[in-house]
C-alpha cells in the first residue's frame, strides 16, 4: 500500500531534522531552554549581539574571504528540535469495509427494440428507478456473496397515432451479488436478479366506448411474466473508513429479459358490458433488452 | 426580495441524475419508432366489399381488411400498399378494392428505396388477397382511376385531377391494365390519346356492342374528353381508337361532352349507337358505329338533332320492341324530346315537372319482369313539387308514349337507388333520397306506391343493403342509426355508444347472417359490429383502436 502523500512528506521531513540533529552535536542550551512561565523578559538569557563584519583583507577578494568564526560568536546552532517523530510501526494490510448492509437507489435506463414498444415510446428506451437492498451472507477475504431484494419502476409514455399511451414496467426480483474488493474502496460485482415483471399497458383511443355518456375508457392491458437480469459493475467508495455508513456511487451494465407477452388491450367496463368489448391486439411486447444503471448506495 | 432558486436536487442526487441523463440519452439515440406512430392515421378512406370491409390507412401504406367472423368478431389483416396512396376506388361488383400509389423516387442519400408506381388489388376472397401490378410503364404518377363496371376487368389510369406530382404531364396517356392477368406477366397498355387540345374528363366501358362488321360483340371504352370523343375497342385499344370532334353546327365553338348513353344493337342488324349530350348546345348526337374496313377500328357517322334547350339526361328507349328512342330531358322547358336515331326528327314530351334526371326502372330487355315498353322514372326536379314521375314509353295513339304518372311527393328526388332483389323484396324496389335529407322513399316499381319514412335529422345517408334485405339510414357525426327491413318497412333504431361515419353490411358466407359494421372514424377508428338478421343489440361488439394493430 503507497502511504498517502502527506505522511511521506511528515516521515521524509523527521527523518531529515533528525540526521541534521545528530552531525551538529548537543543542541545549545539556549535553544534547548523553554522560558519558565511568568518569567520577565530581562529573565529571558539573551542572545549575544552579533559582531560587526570583519574588515577585508588585503589581496583578497571579499567573496573569497574564509569564514571565521568572531570571537564571541556563539556556534551554528541546530536546527531547533522537531516534534520528538515516532517511528511508525508497520501498517496492518488495508482492508475492505467489512459492511454487511446495503441500500441502493439508482436510475436505470434500459433499450427495448421490440416492435410491440413502439405505441408506448418515442424512442427504444426506457427509464426506471431502481432500489435494492442487500446483505451479505459470506465473505472470504476481498469476495463477498450478497442477497437482497431489487426493484425496479419505471415506464415509458407518448402518444400513439395521436392517442395518448403509456407502458409501466414494473420488476421484482432476488438480487444475487458476487463482489470483489480491488481497494477499500473500490470493488466490482457481478448481479443476477431472477423475478418477475408487471407490464401495464394503456391506451386512450377517443373510440373507445364508456359507460359515462361521452367519456372514453382507456384500452388497457397488463400481465405479469418472469424476467432475469444479468449485469456486471464496479461501486466506488465515497465516505472515509472511519464514517459508520459507507457511501457509494455504482455504475452497472448488463441484459435484461423478460419473457413477450401478447399485448391485448381493450377497455375495462366491468360487468355484462365485458361481453360487447372487443379488444385490439397490437402484436407481442419484449421487454428484453441491453440497460445501464447508475446508482447511490449507503452501506452499514 | 427574490431568493434565489433551490437547487432541485441536493448536489448528489442531481450529479447522479445527470449521470443517468447521459446513459439514457445514449441509449435513446440507438433508434426509434416508425414514423407511422408519429402522426394521426386521418385521413382514411373505407369501402364495403361483400365480405369485409377495407380500410385504406396511407400514412402507413396498407389497407385494413375488417372481415366479420362469428359472434360479430371481426379480424383485421393488414395488406401492404405502395407508398404514397393517390387513388381508390372499390369494384362496382364490390369484390374488389384498387389502390393507385405514385410510389417513391429516391434520391442520393434517401433511405427509403426506390418504388415505381403500383396497382395493388385487394380482393378478399382471392389467394392471396392481395396483388400488386407494377406500373413502371408511367412516365410519371397518376391520379386518376377509372374501372369497368361491366366485368369489372379493365382499369384506366390517367392524369386526373389532382396529381400535380409531374412537372410535365400528359393528360392524354392512358394505362390499360387487363385484371385477369396475374402480375407478373401482365402487360400494361400504355397509350396516348389523339388529341385536338382537350383531355379525358370521363372514361365509359361499355357493355359488349353488337357493331356490323365484327364478328363478335365488341367492349368499347368511351373517352369524354373537355371538346372530343375517343373510341376504342377493349380488345385492341392501341389500334382501334377514332376520335370525333366535337363542334356545333352553327358556330365555331367546342362543344363538351356532358354524358354518354349507348344502345347495344341488335345481334343481326349490328346497330349499336352511342347517344351524346353536350354541356354547352341543345344538339344531342347519335353515333352509328360500324367496322371499318380492316376491322380493326370504328367508322362512325354521327347524326345531330336539336332538342331545344340543354338537356340533362338522355337515355335510348323503347317505345316497343323494335322501335328506338333517344330520350333527352330539357328541364329549361319542361319537356322531354324522344329523337329517332335514324332520322334525327324530334318529338317532344310535355312533362308535369322540370325533370333532370331520368332511370330507366323497366327495360323491354327484362321480359321476365317489364313489359315491352320501357318505364322511365323520371326526378330530381327544378320545383319541390315536381317529386317523380313515372313515365310509359309504350305506343299510345296520338302521342308516343303510353302515360306520365306522377307520384304525390312534395319534395325534390336527390337520388335513386337500386335494390337488389331478395328474399324481401322482388326487385321492384327502388329507394329514394330527397334534396332535404328529412325523409326518404321507398318506392314500389310494381305497385307504383312510395312509402315515406321520415327521420328526425337531416344530412341523412343511405346505404342499400348490397343483400337486398335493408336500407340503412344514418346521420354522419351522430349516433343516430336505423336498419329499415324492405320486407316489413320497419325501422330498427340501433344503439349506438359513438358517432358513426360509414355503414356497411357485410356477407359472412352462407348460411350465416350477414354482418353489419358501422365505422366510427375518429381517432384511431372504431367499429360496431352487429348480426344484420337479428340486431341484436346484446350480442353487438364494439371494437377501438383498430388502426393501432398490425403496425
Amino acid at each position: 500500500m503507497t502511504p498517502r502523500p502527506h505522511l511521506l512528506a511528515a516521515a521524509l521531513a523527521a527523518a531529515t531534522l533528525s540526521a541534521a540533529g545528530t552531525a551538529s552535536g548537543q543542541v545549545p542550551e539556549v535553544y534547548a531552554q523553554t522560558p519558565a512561565p511568568g518569567a520577565t523578559p530581562a529573565e529571558v538569557p539573551q542572545v549575544p549581539s552579533v559582531p560587526s563584519v570583519p574588515a577585508p583583507m588585503p589581496g583578497v577578494p571579499p567573496n573569497q574571504m574564509p569564514v571565521v568564526p568572531a570571537a564571541g560568536y556563539p556556534p551554528m546552532p541546530a536546527m531547533p528540535a522537531m516534534p520528538a517523530v515516532v517511528e511508525e510501526a508497520p501498517r496492518p494490510p488495508r482492508r475492505p469495509r467489512v459492511d454487511s448492509w446495503q441500500a441502493m437507489i439508482g436510475l436505470r435506463a434500459a433499450l427495448i427494440r421490440s416492435t410491440g414498444f413502439d405505441p408506448f415510446s418515442n424512442q427504444d428506451g426506457v427509464a426506471a428507478v431502481a432500489l435494492s437492498f442487500s446483505r451479505v451472507l459470506l465473505r472470504q477475504d476481498r469476495l463477498a456473496l450478497a442477497l437482497g431484494l431489487d426493484f425496479n419502476y419505471g415506464g415509458s409514455s407518448t402518444n400513439a397515432r395521436g392517442a395518448p399511451s403509456s407502458l409501466g414496467l414494473t420488476r421484482g426480483s432476488l438480487l444475487i451479488e458476487g463482489r470483489y474488493a480491488f481497494a477499500p474502496r473500490l470493488y466490482g460485482f457481478l448481479r443476477a436478479t431472477p423475478g418477475v415483471l408487471y407490464l401495464s399497458a394503456s391506451i386512450q383511443d377517443p373510440t373507445a366506448p364508456s359507460q359515462q355518456i361521452g367519456g372514453t375508457t382507456p384500452l388497457t392491458d397488463s400481465a405479469t411474466v418472469p424476467a432475469v437480469d444479468g449485469s456486471v459493475g464496479a461501486a466506488v467508495g465515497l465516505a472515509p473508513r472511519t464514517s459508520p455508513v459507507g457511501a457509494w456511487i455504482l455504475a452497472q451494465g448488463g441484459y435484461g429479459w423478460a419473457a413477450s407477452h401478447d399485448l391485448v388491450l381493450a377497455p375495462q367496463l366491468g360487468g355484462p358490458d365485458q361481453s360487447k368489448i372487443a379488444p385490439v391486439a397490437l402484436g407481442s411486447l419484449s421487454a428484453s433488452g441491453p440497460f445501464l444503471v447508475v446508482s447511490f448506495a449507503l452501506s452499514f | 426580495m427574490r431568493r434565489p432558486p433551490r437547487p432541485w436536487l441536493p448536489a448528489p442526487l442531481s450529479a447522479l441524475a445527470v449521470a443517468a441523463a447521459v446513459a439514457v440519452a445514449s441509449v435513446a439515440g440507438c433508434g426509434g419508432r416508425p414514423d407511422v406512430w408519429n402522426g394521426t392515421p386521418t385521413p382514411i378512406g373505407s369501402y364495403g366489399l361483400t365480405t369485409a370491409v377495407a380500410v385504406l390507412d396511407p400514412p402507413a401504406n396498407r389497407v385494413v381488411l375488417l372481415t366479420p367472423g362469428n359472434d360479430q368478431s371481426l379480424s383485421a389483416t393488414t395488406l401492404p400498399v405502395g407508398h404514397n396512396v393517390v387513388s381508390a376506388a372499390a369494384s362496382p361488383d364490390l369484390g374488389k378494392l384498387l389502390v393507385l400509389s405514385a410510389g417513391h423516387r429516391a434520391t442520393i442519400g434517401d433511405s427509403q428505396p426506390n418504388e415505381v408506381p403500383s396497382l395493388t388489388v385487394i380482393e378478399p376472397t382471392a389467394s392471396p388477397p392481395s396483388r400488386r401490378y407494377d406500373l413502371g410503364v408511367l412516365s410519371g404518377p397518376v391520379s386518376g382511376l377509372a374501372i369497368d363496371p361491366v366485368e369489372n376487368r379493365f382499369v384506366v389510369l390517367y392524369a386526373g385531377t389532382s396529381s400535380g406530382t409531374s412537372f410535365v404531364e400528359n393528360p392524354n396517356e392512358i394505362v390499360i391494365v387487363d385484371l385477369t392477368q396475374p402480375p407478373a406477366t401482365a402487360t400494361p397498355v400504355d397509350y396516348t390519346l389523339h388529341s385536338v387540345g382537350g383531355s379525358p374528363a370521363r372514361f365509359d366501358f361499355t357493355r359488349p356492342l353488337n357493331i356490323a362488321g365484327f364478328s363478335t360483340p365488341q367492349r368499347l371504352l368511351i373517352v369524354e374528353s373537355t371538346q372530343d370523343l375517343a373510341l376504342l375497342r377493349l380488345d385492341d385499344p392501341t389500334h382501334s381508337e377514332t376520335s370525333v370532334p366535337l363542334t356545333s353546327s352553327t358556330d365555331t365553338r367546342r362543344l363538351v361532352p356532358a354524358g354518354i348513353t349507348v344502345d347495344a344493337g341488335d345481334p343481326v342488324a349490328g346497330d349499336a349507337r352511342v347517344g351524346v349530350r353536350v354541356m354547352n348546345d341543345s344538339t344531342v348526337i347519335t353515333l352509328d358505329l360500324t367496322a371499318d374496313a380492316p376491322a380493326t377500328g370504328l367508322s362512325i357517322t354521327p347524326n345531330l338533332a336539336d332538342v331545344g334547350g340543354i338537356p340533362s339526361d338522355i337515355a335510348f328507349v323503347h317505345s316497343n320492341a323494335t322501335t328506338l328512342r333517344l330520350a333527352a330531358l330539357v328541364p329549361s322547358t319542361g319537356k322531354a324530346v324522344l329523337v329517332d336515331p335514324l332520322t334525327s326528327l324530334t318529338v317532344p314530351v310535355a312533362l308535369p315537372g322540370a325533370y333532370q334526371s331520368l332511370s330507366l326502372v323497366q327495360t323491354a330487355a327484362t321480359p321476365a319482369t317489364a313489359p315491352a315498353a320501357d318505364t322511365a322514372l323520371l326526378w330530381n326536379g327544378l320545383q319541390t313539387a315536381d317529386g317523380a314521375a313515372f313515365w310509359d314509353l309504350g305506343a299510345a295513339v296520338k302521342q308516343p308514349y303510353s302515360s306520365i304518372q306522377t307520384i304525390g311527393l312534395q319534395t325534390q328526388i336527390s337520388g335513386v337507388l337500386d335494390v337488389p332483389a331478395s328474399s324481401a323484396n322482388d326487385g321492384m324496389l327502388k329507394v329514394l333520397q330527397t334534396r332535404t335529407s328529412s325523409a326518404f322513399y321507398v318506392l314500389d316499381l310494381g305497385t307504383r306506391t312510395a312509402a315515406p319514412l321520415n327521420t328526425s335529422g337531416g344530412d341523412i345517408s343511405l346505404r342499400v343493403s348490397p343483400l337486398g334485405d335493408y336500407v340503412w339510414s344514418f346521420v354522419a357525426g351522430t349516433a343516430n342509426v336505423a336498419a329499415t327491413n324492405f320486407g316489413m318497412m320497419h325501422p330498427h333504431p340501433l344503439i349506438m355508444e359513438r358517432a358513426v361515419s360509414e355503414v356497411y353490411e357485410v356477407s359472412r358466407g352462407a348460411g350465416v347472417n350477414p354482418a353489419a359494421i358501422i365505422l366510427h372514424d375518429y381517432g384511431d377508428l372504431g367499429a360496431t359490429v352487429f348480426d344484420a338478421a337479428t340486431l341484436d343489440d346484446q350480442t353487438r361488439r364494439l371494437y377501438s383502436g383498430i388502426l393501432l394493430g398490425g403496425l
